[in-house]
């Protein structure tokens, strides 16, 4: 099941998103009629968008088309939205084009295109088959390597992708094998997470995040990576202890097992051996380009999309056919998502919403250098867990920004000057370890549950839980202490220069 | 490329189906006849003329049963049971005029061959005229059939078990042309589906995988020092047809089949229209 299939199920009541734009606009309407103040109107629109993201009724890039929609009519008859003049109208942007930021959408695009492309060649399936063989059909042998391919898909592919791989090639084997896929399957939609926290273009809340916080691709795979070896070892055998994962034991047994994943012929997944090693070779530029973008002459005046473009280009001008269905695959839903929400936020931003949340944030958080990270990374986790990370992500993102620039323009703020680095990566950690603890709190868990579902198996909301709550709570008790152990040992960079978004960059903020 | 059926399709396909050899031990052969303990001690001898290969570095035991040590049905299942042999020789209509008739195999081996575990070998009844000259000479030409070979490990074993060393062990996959096509007129009434598309993919895996199959037989059977050649014949058509086709072709000695599965297809959907038709051919049961 893809996202898109899962998503085709689903299609909201017309009259719901009626109503509910109806309702919002009345309400705000009336408020700004009452005299209420611009930052209480606007908050109650963005926690009406927000809540009924949580409920996902409506499709999630309707919904915030309709409400970044609705937010900017209501600013814009406010008087809100004014620009500052530069002198050059010739040149100027929209305002709620400005607020976009399209390094963000440009990653997307580029990246679901020459991945589409890549796992055309069959490079995925072929390196899946591959790592199935190292594991010679022993159950545990198959969770360290099913769970380490997964972390290194989804640290590449987004988690639903690396999920669908990953989970296809468990069910085909344990068939073969006759082995129970429930640990498996249940074990990759956790470490699906635990990838996507790898580097920065692994998931969307980091690409958000990072970007915003000014991580460079290098360093946030510097502070990630380690974690990730950390959460992977202790995870491993969580799933081993609570699955009571046992290793065959006869020759026997190992033997056939051995002769079982042995039948898998790898090249039968692919089609083209040609376009096989060229895209190899071509994600493997890509990722180079990402690690040493600031290095890169002429590159490293752009963002990171850039990148992520140049790959797609390559990968289809290597790919003539079949271009348009190749473009098709690119996720639509998530660009206008994205296009919604960064225009929802920046209409806050304008009405002083951002900085109401901030204000309400500002106690808990600098609270101290120990519990200030702290209460964002539990904080963000428990939320990720509940409802969808990325509008968490870029609302704390927006926030964080807010309070660095507040510090770099001489507004106090001081504490977030001595440990503003740390609340940073304590949101990256809290909103991509949190997703594990229910079944619905990431995309790639509700993947693997469906999988599960199709294949017979039966899994309650609540003995999910059971499971997830005990390895988010030891995940993020793992990421606590590395978050302060690595910033003692100095592996975690101070924050510089102004964490502001590429867009904002370009606006001249 | 993104749903998880299309990744379980590829991983599917890479799935290729291996065949593990095991040696097929027989240390006893129980030959069962209707005849006079005379008689029936040269037809023995006969049949251990024939089936050399299984006295091949082993030291079988052959036990024949004389037309008086049984009569009823009941009589001969106890009697297996009590000697339990690894395979038993035997021959049609046993007890019974019926063998001139093509239509049954006679009632103690409609049943014998369900019940017991072990192989029945139904050899073509003594009586009977007209039984090519090749037959009952030696095992040069084996062949196994079927219409689910992929994985089908225990057929092969049997097969190359009483195949002669340097003689030829033929691999037979038929998939009923009626079958495939009544599929796909039911294929060509679905709009989603494009019917030529489909025709030509199953096909292709359909015929596809018994071929990896047999040609993984070929390579593990030759990296155990089988001296035996193997010969595929891999196709879609009317299974009679062409099993008859290659009986003649190929002057075929032994045909190999199964005759058990679970809802008793093996035996009366498809080794039996074979059984009754192929009278003078001897044919393993399994």
């Amino acid at each position: 099941m893809s996202e898109g299939e899962a998503k085709a199920t689903k299609l909201h009541n017309p009259l719901h998103a009626t109503i509910a734009v109806g309702v919002a606009a009345a309400a705000c309407a009336a408020m700004i009629h009452q005299g209420v103040e611009h930052k209480y109107v606007f908050g109650l629109l963005l926690a009406i968008t927000l809540g009924m993201l949580a409920l996902e009724k409506i499709n999630k890039a309707i919904l915030v088309l309709l409400g970044s929609g609705l937010a900017l009519l209501l600013a814009i008859w406010q008087g809100l939205l004014e620009k500052p003049d530069h002198g050059d109208s010739a040149h100027s942007l929209p305002v709620y084009i400005e607020m976009i930021d399209w390094g963000t959408i440009g990653i997307i695009i580029g990246s679901t295109i020459f991945v589409e492309l890549i796992s055309r060649g069959g490079l995925f399936t072929w390196i899946a088959v591959k790592i199935l063989k190292v594991s010679r059909g022993d159950p545990f042998r198959l969770l360290i390597c099913f769970s380490g391919l997964t972390v290194v898909f989804s640290a590449f592919l987004n988690n639903v992708t690396a999920m669908i791989i990953v989970g296809s090639l468990t069910i085909v084997s344990c068939r073969k094998l006759q082995l129970d896929a429930k640990p498996l399957l249940l074990a990759e939609g956790i470490f699906t997470n635990i990838g996507g926290l790898l580097t920065l273009i692994s998931s969307i809340p980091n690409i958000i995040v990072g970007t915003a916080a000014k991580i460079s691709y290098a360093d946030f795979l510097v502070v990630s990576g380690p974690y990730c070896l950390i959460a992977f070892v202790a995870t491993i055998y969580l799933v081993r202890f609570m699955f009571k994962l046992k290793p065959l034991d006869t020759d026997e047994k190992r033997a056939e097992a051995k002769a079982m994943v042995e039948s898998f012929d790898e090249w039968e997944t692919v089609e083209d051996r040609k376009f096989f090693y060229l895209s190899a070779l071509v994600l493997g530029a890509i990722i180079l380009g990402f690690a040493f973008h600031s290095s890169i002459p002429i590159l490293n005046q752009m963002g990171l999309e850039v990148i992520a473009l140049i790959g797609a280009t390559v990968m289809l001008v290597i790919y003539p056919t079949d271009v348009e269905g190749v473009l098709n695959e690119v996720e639509w839903t998530l660009v206008l998502f994205f296009v919604g929400l960064f225009t929802l936020l920046g209409v806050m931003e304008h009405a002083g919403v951002l900085t109401m949340i901030g204000d309400t944030l500002k106690a808990p958080l600098s609270n101290g250098p120990t519990s200030g990270p702290l209460a964002m990374m539990w904080s963000s986790a428990f939320f990720s867990g509940l409802t969808d990370n990325i509008p968490l992500s870029a609302v704390l993102a927006k926030v964080l920004g807010g309070f660095q620039e507040n510090f770099q323009g001489g507004e106090g703020y001081k504490w977030f000057g001595e440990y503003g680095h740390l609340t940073w990566w304590a949101l990256i950690f809290g909103a991509g370890l949190g997703g594990n603890f229910t079944p619905i709190g990431s995309a790639s868990t509700v993947v693997a549950i469906s999988i599960l579902k199709k294949q017979g198996y039966k899994i309650t909301f609540m003995q999910y839980v059971k499971i997830g709550a005990v390895v988010v709570l030891v995940q993020l008790t793992l990421a606590s202490a590395y978050l302060f152990a690595a910033d003692k040992a100095g592996i975690i960079p101070k924050m510089s220069g102004k964490p502001t978004s590429p867009a904002q960059e370009r606006n001249g903020h | 490329m993104s749903s998880l059926d299309q990744f379980a399709s590829v991983f599917n396909a890479a799935a290729k189906p291996v065949y593990q050899h095991a040696e097929v031990e027989i240390n006893k052969v129980l030959v069962v006849t209707d005849l006079e303990e005379s008689q029936a001690k040269l037809y023995q001898q006969a049949i251990r003329n024939f089936l050399s290969v299984v006295d091949r570095g082993t030291d079988a035991e052959w036990r024949t049963v004389p037309g008086k040590d049984f009569t009823t049905v009941h009589d001969l299942i106890q009697l297996v049971e009590k000697e339990r042999p690894d395979f038993i020789a035997t021959y049609r209509h046993l007890h019974s005029e019926a063998w001139r008739w093509p239509y049954s195999l006679g009632e103690h081996l409609d049943v014998l061959i369900q019940v017991t575990d072990s192989p029945v070998l139904v050899l073509p009844h003594p009586d009977r005229k007209g039984v090519p000259e090749h037959v009952l000479k030696d095992t040069t030409h084996v062949m196994a059939v079927t219409d689910r070979l992929v994985g089908d490990d225990r057929l092969v074993h049997y097969a190359v078990r009483f195949t002669q060393e340097n003689k030829t062990l033929i691999l037979a996959h038929v998939e009923d042309e009626m079958v495939f096509n009544r599929y796909l007129d039911a294929i060509s009434k679905i709009p989603e589906i494009d019917t030529d598309i489909a025709r030509d993919a199953i096909m292709e895996k359909l015929l596809g995988e018994p071929r990896e199959y047999i040609s993984s037989c070929a390579k593990v059977l030759e990296k155990k020092r089988a001296k035996i050649s193997i010969e595929s014949s891999v196709t879609v058509g009317h299974r009679l047809e062409h099993f008859q086709e290659l009986l003649k072709e190929h002057q075929v000695d032994l045909m190999v089949m199964n005759s058990k599965d679970e809802d008793q297809l093996a035996m009366h959907g498809k080794a039996h229209p074979l059984a009754v038709e192929l009278r003078s051919t001897p044919l393993l049961f399994l």
